[in-house]
């Protein structure tokens, strides 16, 4: 079973992405509503895989990244997103991030983006 | 009809205009080549009649563009600069050494109103993606004004149609010192479209 965590101050948005990893069978879901709520779930738990947020209520989410990345916890992480500028896309891909969703995103991209980071079929 | 909006509904409303503005942070930070910084959008329900005193509540000068918004999802949107904010935007905008613009110019007023019309439309096609819905922006219009006009044809339009409006607001700002607000304001009447849509889009 692989551990997904969302990360997102919007309940809608947790409840949709929920929806969207419902079609992913073995998966199991944990939710966050900040950063740093985020990266406690994060430590403690260990996700297989982070759906994170950008604009978050407390710290960012590229403040989030770098902060497990030093703890040197693995997790993989994909940003979900309605940030798009070059700049902070280029200063997440420098913590080895798995993918970079823009928000609003097509459902068969990101459940596919999902499955290829696990190597589902 | 009217329906009372839960919680979810009020928090999908305000990703509604995170999706907006953090689409009109890319297209802003691609035009100036600058970093754009998003706020967490909120959401309140307001009379009509206070929504003129929000927006201008500095009392300063402001420039607005100003649509009002047909379609599914019938409303109006406001991208609001205080006058200083615009004159550095548009330093920015010319690559002109800070403090440059003292005033502005038909030329900077032009500019202004094409950079800050395709802001709004990014906003609004983000909106429609998400959405999967239906909006069409009147002729969008813009104000230099100490908010009297703005005010009084937010006021026209709105008291029109609603007793009460759903606001969302979400700040844009670029350090240090330029900074401008959307303000979207949707009718309350809407309430069963957007319950509607919500239900659709966690079913779908």
């Amino acid at each position: 079973m692989k551990k997904v965590l969302i990360v997102d101050d919007s309940a809608f948005m947790r409840m949709l992405l929920k929806e969207k990893l419902s079609n992913i069978r073995q998966v199991s879901i944990l939710e966050a509503a900040n950063g740093k709520q985020a990266i406690e779930i994060i430590k403690k738990q260990k996700p297989d895989l982070v759906l994170l947020d950008i604009i978050l209520p407390d710290i960012n989410g590229e403040i989030v990244l770098s902060n497990i990345r030093k703890a040197g916890i693995k997790s993989k992480v994909i940003f979900v997103t309605a940030v798009g500028q070059k700049p902070v896309i280029e200063r997440c891909r420098k913590f080895d991030i798995s993918g970079y969703i823009l928000k609003p995103f097509d459902d068969t991209k990101i459940t596919e983006l999902i499955k290829n980071t696990f190597n589902m079929p | 009809m009217v329906q009372k909006l839960e919680e979810v509904h009020k928090d999908f409303l305000k990703e509604i205009a995170s999706i907006g503005a953090g689409n009109t942070s890319t297209l802003l930070s691609k035009l100036t080549g600058k970093e754009v910084t998003t706020t967490i959008s909120t959401f309140e329900m307001v009379s009509p009649k206070n929504i003129s005193t929000i927006v201008s509540a500095s009392k300063r000068l402001v420039v607005v563009q100003y649509a009002s918004i047909g379609g599914e999802l019938g409303g109006t949107i406001l991208l609001v600069f205080p006058r200083e904010k615009a004159l550095s935007l548009l330093d920015l905008l010319r690559k002109r050494e800070p403090g440059t613009t003292e005033w502005l110019s038909a030329e900077d007023q032009d500019l202004l109103k094409r950079v800050s019309r395709s802001l709004v439309v990014c906003y609004l096609n983000a909106i429609q993606g998400f959405l999967n819905a239906r909006l069409q922006p009147s002729e969008l219009r813009i104000f230099s004004t100490f908010g009297e006009t703005i005010t009084d044809l937010i006021d026209l339009t709105l008291k029109k149609r609603t007793k009460r409006v759903f606001y969302l607001n979400t700040k844009l700002s670029i350090k240090p010192n330029i900074g401008g607000e959307f303000f979207f304001l949707l009718d309350e009447s809407l309430s069963s479209f957007l319950i509607e849509k919500a239900a659709k889009m966690l079913a779908r």
